[in-house]
């Protein structure tokens, strides 16, 4: 059989639903990962059925895009009960491929749907090319998702061995342990943590003791890891030959989705067209990247050894929430430069607003003009999917996004 | 027959280990371990071997850390020497480790404990048919998941006993705490509170990793006659922050249940005894939630 060979690198993008998979392969994802309602790790993720998983598949396929299919809880005995048919089933509506963590799912898959592709989940902590070469060896594995603690050395090394393709993490949270080796959460709170229920109970607040004595000052031990961002070390990573660049964040929303795929698309064809981005460039991606940030950020193992600067040590090390989403564009009638939008968050006229548009460098505009559906003008835009008609100076596409320029 | 295992505390226990009935005795090696307080050095471990060897005790020896690439070289030597020295297993969690040990003909000598990582008998089958010499089985699973695992391999390994290693993070969390605060770390071994929580749970940093282990000793006193029947094969004592005392105690109790004599007094006993100790059953009664 004839794999996949993929000549320019990939970009890989995180989904929760078949809203947020369209998005991302509108704002330039070249694959997207997504879980089904069964076998995958995030259980809170919306997840897909499998009418769902086929829609994205078509819709993918119009794209040249590729849809690929978390199967990586780690598994008990009934768990496992219709894997056959599920895996069967993914290949015959269209998905390329399998992310796993199974030894005997990646050897089923081979058996029952062998134009799956099998990638091994970052959760068998691949560190160097050793570990992928057994996998390749006894499992036959077809790309090698690398654990998210390598550094740009380890991953050159491994890239200059390795017979396959090579996915690295480049954005998104990180476990601060080993993925898949820590049951904080399975003991506080019996949610299992490679069953797709971690509490994420390493962003806690913990007291710290030496014997008797508290060392901390009150709670204020934790170990909440800042989230990655590599938009530095991408050119490094390209170089080294890595050939598919993940974003996390399967429970993200729709304009993170939006965000960081356009901001990370932009920045990669950049980086494949031009021999250097000037320091302008770069800071514009890096812009870009920073609105779909909720968390602090830090290059994770790719530099050197994640010390304290790669810890959140304030309470708030879980906020995930901003109000940039303002919009999704509905229409737009280019004869009275009028768009119909359909309200997320509160902004008021006077105010400045940028449009994010797949593949397009950011625009912004003036509000100046506002009015409901009655034709009433609005000073005010506050109730969450209200539709409201602005005038915008320039042409919008359905499904463009407007934010809160900052 | 099965067979008690105990991980290795102090090297001048080894004979009082074979006296209480223990058969294998497992050493960590210094610079190449997840787990354990006490960890030896080739040369300590190598003297170890001989007299574990003479008192008949079977050995294995712990190198289960997550290796980097950069590593390759200086670890392939190591492992070429610990084999060398005549140990009869080398316990892993690193598939890297795996392949090394496939190229020198000695996947036999294997025992795969990825910690958490094996939670079904598929998973188990699959690894075990590579020829590996045991799989360890999570103890993150009720009685009935590790029984109906042990129908489906021939050569099972579980902790049965001790403090439960719960996470394992490649940054050292403790120093980057006290960096962080600028405050003066005084040691590698501390305590964790969860804030709304009073559970203990034990924080040990070393030269790879900063590992957390469970705020309660797992114990399997009424569940190891039932083990053994499904085919437990490899019954390991984790000693680990375990009185010297307690170890005995433990050992010779285990003894005496897996050769199947009535141990209902003794193991009242134990419990009025070390009361004090958070022994609990783990996971065997209660099931994770998804």
């Amino acid at each position: 059989m004839v794999k996949r060979q993929l000549n320019k690198v990939e970009l890989l993008a995180p989904s929760g639903d078949l809203k947020r998979c369209k998005t991302a392969i509108r704002y330039g994802a070249d694959a997207v990962y997504i879980g089904g309602q069964s076998f995958s790790l995030r259980s809170r993720a919306s997840n897909f059925s499998l009418e769902e998983i086929k829609e994205a598949c078509l819709f993918a396929k119009e794209y040249g895009a590729h849809i690929h299919v978390t199967v990586n809880a780690i598994h008990h005995d009934e768990d496992l009960e219709g894997i056959e048919d599920y895996l069967r089933a993914l290949e015959e509506i269209g998905v390329t491929a399998i992310i796993v963590a199974s030894p005997y799912v990646m050897q089923l898959a081979k058996k029952v749907a062998p134009k799956l592709e099998v990638h091994s989940s970052t959760q068998m902590s691949v560190t160097s090319h050793q570990a992928a070469q057994f996998l390749i060896d006894h499992f036959q594995v077809d790309r090698i998702v690398l654990a998210r603690e390598c550094s740009l050395n380890d991953v050159r090394r491994i890239c200059e061995t390795c017979p396959k393709d090579i996915e690295a993490f480049i954005h998104g949270g990180m476990c601060v342990n080993y993925s898949g080796r820590c049951t904080l959460s399975n003991r506080m709170t019996l949610r299992d943590a490679n069953r797709g229920g971690c509490a994420q109970s390493c962003r806690w607040q913990y007291h710290l003791y030496q014997g008797k004595d508290e060392v901390s000052d009150g709670a204020d031990f934790t170990m909440g890891s800042k989230d990655l961002c590599a938009a530095l070390q991408i050119k490094d990573l390209m170089d080294a030959g890595v050939k598919s660049f993940k974003i996390e964040g399967r429970m993200k929303t729709e304009y993170y989705v939006a965000t960081i795929v356009n901001a990370y698309r932009n920045l990669i064809d950049d980086l494949c067209n031009k021999d250097e981005l000037s320091e302008e460039e770069l800071e514009y991606h890096l812009r870009e990247i920073r609105y779909a940030e909720n968390r602090d950020t830090a290059s994770g193992f790719y530099e050197k050894e994640a010390g304290e600067e790669s810890i959140i040590y304030h309470a708030t090390s879980n906020v995930d929430v901003n109000h940039d989403f303002l919009a999704v564009v509905r229409k737009y009638d280019e004869t009275t430069h009028t768009a119909l939008i359909e309200v997320r968050n509160v902004f008021s006229k006077g105010e400045r607003i940028e449009v994010l548009s797949p593949r397009k460098k950011v625009l912004s505009f003036i509000v100046e003009e506002a009015k409901d559906e009655e034709g009433l003008s609005l000073e005010r835009m506050n109730h969450p999917m209200q539709l409201v008609e602005i005038k915008v100076p320039f042409a919008l596409k359905e499904e463009d996004i407007l934010r809160r320029a900052r | 027959m099965s067979k008690l295992v105990v991980t290795c505390e102090k090297l001048a226990l080894l004979p009082q280990y074979k006296e209480w009935g223990v058969q294998e005795v497992q050493f960590a090696l210094k610079g190449y371990t997840f787990k354990g307080l006490s960890s030896f050095t080739i040369e300590e471990i190598e003297d170890a071997i001989s007299i574990a060897k003479s008192l008949g005790l079977q050995t294995s020896i712990l190198f289960d850390a997550i290796l980097q690439e950069e590593e390759e070289r200086e670890v392939k030597e190591v492992i070429e020497r610990v084999f060398d020295l005549g140990i009869d297993y080398l316990v892993v969690s690193d598939f890297a480790i795996m392949q090394m040990a496939e190229r020198m003909g000695r996947l036999n000598q294997i025992i795969y404990d990825p910690i958490t990582l094996i939670t079904n008998s598929m998973d188990a089958k699959t690894y075990e048919d590579l020829g590996l010499a045991y799989i360890t089985i999570s103890s993150c699973l009720t009685k009935e998941e590790i029984e109906e695992i042990l129908t489906h391999i021939e050569r099972s390994s579980l902790v049965v006993h001790g403090y439960l290693l719960m996470s394992v993070s490649k940054r050292k969390l403790l120093s980057s705490y006290f960096n962080y605060f600028q405050k003066n770390k005084m040691t590698d071994k501390y305590v964790l509170v969860e804030e709304k929580r009073d559970g203990k749970m034990i924080a040990i940093e070393n030269e790879r990793a900063m590992m957390i282990y469970s705020d309660f000793i797992q114990e399997s006193f009424e569940e190891i006659k039932d083990f053994i029947a499904k085919g437990l094969k490899r019954l390991e004592i984790q000693t680990a922050f375990l009185e010297e005392e307690m170890i005995e105690d433990t050992i010779k109790l285990y003894r005496q249940l897996i050769e199947d004599k009535d141990c209902s007094k003794e193991i009242e006993n134990y419990r009025k005894k070390y009361a004090a100790y958070p022994l609990e059953k783990g996971y065997y009664g209660e099931k994770t939630i998804k």
